[in-house]
């Protein structure tokens, strides 16, 4: 009976379950043997060892001694620092570009166009090492910083830009408050539409009381130029820099054409509506136009967030210490490869994953508004 | 539509055009203060920006002058350099003898997407064309049968490039194809294999796919399997590409109606013939747009195998920079590099939208 | 709406025909939705039926089932001889013999009008192409449109789509061709001319079974008349009987909704 649908279809796919078990099978026999015959050990035991490999640039701080499970740490961190600062700014560069592109100033929109493409049609790789061998020719020595915005000097030693510390007295009173404050704006956000006028400030407040009772002093620390070098703020060397602005430049262009393409998306005819029902053009705006738009923007928006994250691995490109290129260096140096390389697949899985489900959270809340 | 309705609203009207344009374009300049104020602020940037890139790139630039010192001298860029160097930058370490070989592989490779591009050549016999092409590259690379031999190792710069894209999508395709036919099967053990498949390696960056290829394969294979760089690479770059394309096309088939189905059940056509004649057909066109989109990624891509230690431009474009004999050009060979690239991908997005036009007035 | 000065060519069809369609005690749930309860009905060859019935009453599913569009769950449909089963063979085989014409249409939008004709006689029926070509022209010529063979669906009016549909379905010459609110889709002067092609078909023999509400239609070809509510089939009658004198209430409170 070959011919009956259910017992084809059991059949096929216990053929194929079996194609493929068998075939892993092989693969773990062959890699095991193949790790025997080398005598290599497995397990999971090196991460609490003394890892002495050289990272050369951390956010956290980092010396050789230090096991290998917070070398790994510190790779992480990293490349959680570079995909947070560009997510943030080319978030922002992109509204401004994308809309901008949309003006009828012909001069404006041309400029952008030109991002727009530029980003879109070079591959991240080949630009940032383009702006790495940039960094030399065109920026001044130490000396002669330049400086594009206030607290911004720009050098052949780098970046420098305003570091931002919070010095906290009691840190449990702290994350108790943010937690509530965190609750508050879940609760609010569930319950849209009862009670946003009073929403907003009680978050705020909750926010600001408990950063009170915690005593949280902040500082912004801006960097003074003494002539010669600086005083304060934050150093970012040369490659961090090159991959923070690189990276911005090259998301820019996407996150632009999707906002382009979010705003494209509500027809004139909304735009008619409520003007035809007496509406002022920003509750138009608000009401109307942006709900509508972040429907079609979060999700194409993840996906490149998601991207900044997997781009952050050409860090590599200029020699910058990103997870992956710890992972690399981890994994010729301790022999642990299939412990490296399921660490590796873990890892960004589990990024992708909670930045996936944000943005499945933050749907379903504007769902919701929709009804 | 929208579109189209917009820009007709703007065009201008019949019979003042001359006048009109130039009145149109002041007005589109300055005619709102906002409109006055973007002038301002993007004038301001171009007038400070554009003059001394150009005085950077042409004025002051050593444009043909073979002598190195020229470049040394001069404040501008270093043009000679990447005419000097341009058959090391093109083609790499490739024996320099045989260098005519990988420049015919570049030009049929390109003359070949030229004429595929015309959708009146979309036939099966194409299929065929690019496999006899195909053949015909691997043998004008590695050489054998009257040509001298040339291993994978000492491929480099461009056509190693093309080749790596043009075979990866090639075989990604119908790869994909299959994917996104198992990821809509009724049969759950189907379905979920795929779909774990699919999401694991576009949760990936490609690079540690890269990575992870070039430190498993060793494991996992027998020594005397065990593929070259190169062949690694391009297993990466299918599989990668082969995941996004899968989910491009499911995209398209979840855009035709359920009626196209079940006509061709009542017609009587089985599963496959009513997938090949009439369910990709329609899936494949609607989703042109974002196939594009994928392909010029994997163009992208393919600069990324450096890292694994194939010799693609970028690499063949650090190693003409080592030549101690010049002052070492760098951004003037990767900007180079990068109009290569920006080329490809460009021309082909224009293609694309091309094709996205042509497929809105069809019906 | 059709002149009722033509004539009824066939006879009632002799209750000696063999059955085309049988559907015995057939009952069909979506998940514990009972769409069709205990349908009982056979077709007889050369018979015309046409069947009505308020919207969401199981027309259209009823007769899915019988080409196996919808899988029915308890109860036999026994068509031509073959029972309705899993079997993927037995599918194939009944879905060559049945012809099925859809409310949209369901044109092929990618392939020309010829190309919509000739895709079932080269791959069903492994006719060689010219051959296949000549049945679609044959049967284009039938619907009266032999001129549009080389235009792409999309370039057609609907009356002209749904002629292509019915002649599309006849290539793959059915015994048996289902209609399912051919007309309903389309704007009121196109109707005609589809009418005109079914009646046609209708006097040439075909068992028809239709799902339509044009009631002038069912007067001038149908044998049989079924009614439909709620997933039973409520009455069952000659289209005279039926209409001057339904016997059942809910026929009759259907028949002053769509008559007047
Ligand atoms: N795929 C389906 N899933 C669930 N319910 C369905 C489905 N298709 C149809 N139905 C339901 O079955 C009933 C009969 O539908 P249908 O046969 O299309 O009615 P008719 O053609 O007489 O208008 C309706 O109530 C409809 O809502
Ligand atoms: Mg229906």
């Amino acid at each position: 009976m070959l011919s009956d649908a259910k017992t084809r279809s059991i059949i096929i796919q216990c053929a194929l379950v079996g194609v493929a078990a068998a075939f892993a099978a092989l693969l773990v026999s062959t890699t095991f043997a193949n790790l025997r015959a080398r005598g290599i050990p497995i397990g999971f035991d090196f991460l609490t060892m003394p890892s002495r490999i050289v990272i050369s640039e951390a956010i956290l701080t980092y010396k050789s001694r230090d096991p290998y499970y917070w070398a790994i740490a510190t790779g992480l961190a990293n490349t959680v620092f570079i995909s947070a600062v560009v997510i943030v700014f080319s978030s922002v560069l992109g509204l401004v570009v994308g809309i901008t592109r949309l003006s009828s100033n012909p001069l404006a929109a041309g400029t952008c166009r030109v991002w727009v493409e530029v980003a879109r049609n070079s591959p991240p790789i080949v630009l940032l090492i383009f702006l790495y061998s940039l960094w030399w020719k065109v920026l001044p020595p130490v000396g002669e910083a330049f400086n594009p915005l206030p607290g911004v000097y720009a050098s052949m030693r780098g970046l420098v830009v305003p570091a931002i510390s919070m010095d906290v007295a009691t840190p449990g009173l702290l994350v108790i408050a943010l937690a509530l404050a965190l609750a508050a704006a879940g609760w609010a956000a569930a319950r849209r539409g009862w009670l946003p006028p009073l929403a907003a400030p009680a978050i705020l407040a909750v926010g600001v009381a408990g950063l009170w009772i915690a005593d949280a002093k902040f500082s912004v620390d801006w960097p003074i130029f003494t002539g010669s070098n600086f005083k304060g703020g934050k150093e970012l060397t040369p490659e961090l820099s090159t991959i923070l602005i690189g990276l911005t430049i090259y998301t820019t262009g996407f996150v632009a054409e999707i906002v382009r393409g979010g705003v494209l998306s509500v027809g004139r005819g909304q735009w008619d509506a409520g003007h035809s029902l007496g509406l002022p053009r920003g509750k138009i705006l608000r009401l109307i136009i942006i709900p509508q738009m972040l429907r079609v923007i979060v999700p194409p928006l993840n996906s490149q967030y998601i991207n900044v994250v997997k781009n952050s691995t050409l860090a590599i490109a200029v020699g910058y210490p990103d997870f992956l290129a710890v992972m690399n260096t981890i994994i010729s140096k301790s022999s642990h490869s299939i412990e490296g390389v399921f660490i590796i697949l873990g890892v960004y899985l589990a990024l992708n994953l909670s930045l996936s489900s944000a943005a499945n959270w933050y749907n379903r809340r504007i769902a919701i508004v929709e009804r | 539509m929208k579109a189209l309705s917009l820009s007709l609203q703007t065009a201008p009207m019949p019979g003042q055009i001359r006048v009109g344009a130039l009145w149109r374009y002041a007005k589109l300049l300055f005619g709102t203060p906002l409109n006055a104020a973007l002038t301002l602020l993007f004038g301001t940037m171009i007038v400070v920006t554009v003059p001394p890139m150009l005085r950077w790139l042409v004025i002051d630039g050593v444009l043909f002058d073979p002598d190195p010192n020229a470049c040394r001298v001069a404040a501008g860029a270093c043009w000679s350099f990447i005419y000097a160097k341009s058959g090391q930058l093109l083609f790499g370490i490739y024996p320099f003898d045989e260098r005519w070989r990988p420049a015919l592989v570049c030009l049929l490779i390109l003359a070949l997407l030229g004429w595929s591009v015309r959708p009146a050549s979309w036939t099966p016999r194409l299929a065929a064309l690019w496999v006899a092409a195909l053949v015909l590259i691997f043998w004008l690379m590695a050489g054998g049968f009257g040509l001298i031999e040339v291993p994978t190792s000492s491929w480099g710069g461009l056509p190693v490039t093309l080749i790596l894209t043009v075979v990866a999508i090639g075989v990604a395709f119908p790869v994909g194809i299959l994917l996104a036919l198992a990821r809509r099967s009724t049969m759950p053990a189907i379905r979920i294999g795929t779909v774990v498949l699919i999401e694991s390696v576009r949760g990936l960056p490609l690079l540690s796919i890269l990575f992870v290829a070039s430190i498993m394969m060793p494991l996992f294979l027998p020594e005397a399997l065990l593929p070259d760089k190169f062949v690694r690479a391009l297993v990466a770059l299918t599989i990668f590409a082969a995941a996004y394309l899968a989910e491009v096309i499911r995209g398209g088939l979840q855009a035709i109606p359920n009626g196209q189905y079940e006509a061709a059940a009542a017609l009587g056509l089985p599963f496959w013939r009513t997938q090949y004649l009439v369910i990709l057909p329609q899936a494949i066109r609607v989703a042109i747009p974002a196939l594009a989109n994928t392909i010029i990624v994997m163009i992208k891509n393919t600069s990324l195998v450096l890292v694994v230690g194939l010799f693609d431009l970028i690499s063949s474009g650090k190693a003409a920079l080592a030549d101690p004999d010049w002052p070492s050009p760098a951004a003037e060979t990767f900007l180079f590099i990068g109009a290569i690239f920006f080329a490809l991908s460009f021309s082909f997005a224009r293609f694309a939208d091309f094709l996205e036009r042509r497929g809105l007035t069809a019906h | 709406m059709l002149s009722s000065a033509a004539k009824r060519v066939a006879p009632m069809p002799a209750s000696s025909e063999p059955a085309a369609i049988e559907m015995v005690g057939m009952n069909k749930w979506y998940g514990s939705f009972h769409v069709l309860k205990d349908i009982n009905l056979t077709v007889r060859r050369g018979e015309r039926l046409v069947i009505c019935g308020p919207s969401g009453s199981g027309k259209s599913t009823m007769i899915r089932c019988i080409n196996r569009l919808e899988e029915h769950q308890h109860g036999q449909i026994v068509v031509d001889g073959v029972e309705l089963t899993n079997d993927l063979k037995k599918i194939d085989v009944i879905r060559r013999d049945i012809g099925m014409v859809f409310q949209h249409f369901n044109l092929f939008p990618h392939l020309t009008i010829l190309e919509n004709l000739m895709l079932s006689p080269i791959w069903v029926r492994s006719m060689r192409r010219w051959q296949a070509e000549q049945t679609a022209m044959h049967y284009l010529e039938r619907v009266k449109i032999p001129d549009q063979a080389h235009k792409y669906p999309g370039q057609l009016s609907g009356g002209q789509q749904q002629r292509v549909a019915i002649a599309r379905a006849l290539c793959m010459s059915p015994k048996i061709m289902l209609f399912d609110e051919p007309t309903s889709a389309l704007d009121p002067e196109m109707v005609k001319e589809v009418l005109d092609t079914m009646v046609a078909l209708a006097e040439d023999g075909m068992t028809m079974l239709c799902v339509t509400h044009e009631m002038g239609f069912a007067r001038q070809i149908a044998d049989r008349i079924v009614f439909m509510d709620q997933g039973e089939i409520v009455e069952m009658n000659n289209p005279s009987e039926f209409f001057s004198n339904p016997s059942h209430e809910r026929s009759k409170l259907f028949l002053g909704q769509i008559l007047y």
